[in-house]
């Protein structure tokens, strides 16, 4: 958070503050602009209105405590936090959760990935002017709200998933219920695609604009849809496979041209894929060969100690590559826990993708990258 | 091409560049001396396709941290305060973890830097533009400066920030916001 006053400019620019209080930023995020006339001279992303300092705060805590602090980085999909600190921590302590708790595991992240995209779908609409897709978003997520409810008691920050597995086995009739969600959903997609994605402003509003080449993309470290946008085939899941990913049927999106429209339909191909994995979970839970109950790893005490040592451990979240970076010198608290949050990095290309775009654009390319500032701050 | 036919090429070049003794789990995990960081990562860049930098951070090796000031269960309180552990060393360890997307390898390299003032390692700007706003962040949390960065400034916290909150004598001083 730094002050940027409109020192050097020219008789004929102007100065604008956007941000922090627009609700277009999806949080607090200030953009300081300098136009001209209607174009974009330079952009210069302010972050920082929301920082808590959560690394300095695991280092207080323990293992088992550091993990609600998790939620409250992307408060949109606490899942994947839980789950990527979760794997840290194990891999630093060398705990292998249970096969069951795995597919529990790959089954939330897969509904969380899908309710966060509905966010990103509702929100990115309204951001260019159509207001009725966020309802239909909206309803939908109401549903996987209620599954989240109905498995660990929290709506938005779950803490579901815990060090050694999940905190709990599904709850009786709650398959039946997802599958139900997961057969009236499939079908939905395609309504969205006749509500917005063939809709002619809103292609026009997002169709070329705020384009990122391949080569950019990757040298500054974007992740996620806005990476595969680009047309870069980096998914973690894929890439790096954990839980039971590998052994997943399911095809990774791929955008060609890296504009806000390949973005967004990226994000909209994963839903779809999202649906597949999580039937296929659904099915394996169903297998004799899991047993029941079975979802923690034994011997995992709640005053964890990890032997000294660093681990890192990074899965794909909704919004990209989330990596964990522990390190513990044997003692109750971790001596250090970076988090590689997906958000602040995709943000940071704004300062080079706004210069030359016009107004109207910033908030359809911002949009586009779907960040939230709980992660970006951290 | 495995990591350890790599660390031998390069060692031809840079003789300081050495594996870990203890290295990340699962992570071919390299020590590089501070002078030459940025040359290694422009070769292993332009020669060996790495081409996605993951993480820049750091880690201050000085001890556990000063518990003052923050809320803390009593169980931790009561070990927390103890003499420094055994790994307490007067060091920055700056970690970069970088990935070739075509092969999908992944390295760790460590660069160990004295912790002082003005303690300083080369910048990756221009390589990977990734480090940009990763280099503002370890240098906000823990003030070390890193040569060649075009805008190396406070990042998370506010410019009125005294200290650099992730250094572990931190000490937390109360404000209008507790």
């Amino acid at each position: 958070m730094t002050k940027e006053t409109p020192t050097a400019i020219k008789a004929d620019q102007m100065f604008i503050n956007f941000g922090p209080q627009h609700p277009s930023t999806h949080g607090v995020l200030r953009i300081a602009l300098t136009v001209e006339g209607e174009v974009v001279i330079k952009g210069d992303p302010d972050v920082g209105f929301l920082h808590r300092g959560m690394e300095k705060l695991f280092e207080a805590r323990t293992y088992s405590q550091g993990l609600i602090l998790t939620d409250r980085l992307d408060y949109i999909s606490a899942t994947h936090n839980n789950l990527g600190y979760c794997l840290a921590v194990e891999k630093l302590a060398g705990i292998q959760a249970p096969l069951r708790a795995q597919y529990i595991r790959v089954l939330a992240s897969e509904l969380n990935r899908i309710a966060s995209h509905l966010v990103f779908f509702g929100t990115f609409a309204v951001d260019m002017g159509a207001f009725t897709p966020f309802l239909y978003a909206f309803r939908e997520r109401e549903m996987i709200m209620d599954l989240f409810e109905m498995l660990c008691g929290g709506r938005l920050l779950h803490s579901y998933v815990r060090v050694g597995g999940v905190s709990a086995d599904l709850p009786a009739g709650w398959t039946e219920k997802c599958r139900e969600f997961l057969k009236f959903f499939k079908p939905m997609l395609k309504d969205y695609d006749t509500l917005l994605s063939g809709n002619p402003i809103f292609r026009s509003r997002t169709g070329g604009v705020g384009v990122i080449s391949a080569d950019r993309a990757v040298s500054w470290g974007l992740s996620g849809p806005v990476l595969r946008a680009s047309g870069v085939n980096y998914d973690v899941r894929k890439a790096d496979p954990y839980c039971v990913y590998a052994k997943m049927n399911f095809t990774v999106p791929l955008g060609k041209n890296g504009d806000c429209f390949d973005r967004y339909y990226c994000r909209m191909l994963e839903m779809g894929q999202s649906v597949e994995i999580a039937f296929q979970c659904l099915d394996a839970l169903a297998g004799a060969e899991l047993t029941p109950g079975e979802v923690m790893a034994k011997g995992v005490s709640k005053m964890l100690k990890a032997p000294a040592g660093q681990a890192y451990a990074h899965m794909e979240a909704s919004r990209g590559d989330l990596g964990f970076f522990a390190v513990s010198d044997g003692g109750l608290n971790p001596y250090r826990m970076h988090v590689r949050g997906p958000s602040f990095i995709n943000v940071a290309i704004l300062q080079e993708i706004l210069v030359g775009c016009k107004i109207a654009d910033v908030v359809a390319i911002l949009g586009s990258l779907d960040i939230v500032l709980g992660e970006v701050d951290r | 091409m495995t990591a350890d036919e790599i660390l031998a090429k390069l060692q031809a070049s840079f003789p300081g560049l050495v594996k870990s003794e203890a290295p990340v789990k699962e992570y071919p995990t390299w020590t590089v001396p501070a002078e030459s960081v940025r040359v290694v990562f422009e070769r292993l860049r332009s020669k060996f396709s790495f081409d996605y930098l993951d993480v820049v951070t750091a880690t201050d090796w000085s001890g556990p941290i000063n518990p003052k000031g923050y809320p803390q269960s009593p169980a931790v309180a009561a070990g927390a305060a103890a003499a420094p552990s055994a790994t307490a060393k007067d060091i920055f360890e700056v970690v970069y973890l970088v990935t070739a997307l075509s092969t999908g390898m992944r390295l760790c390299l460590r660069c160990e830097i004295p912790r002082k003032e003005g303690a300083s390692v080369p910048s990756l700007y221009g390589i990977f533009m990734a480090a940009d706003w990763q280099e503002r962040e370890v240098y906000d949390m823990f003030g070390i400066h890193f040569e060649g960065h075009p805008n190396l400034k406070r990042i998370l916290t506010m410019e009125t920030q005294q200290g650099y909150p992730l250094r572990k004598d931190y000490e937390h001083l109360p404000d209008k916001f507790d």
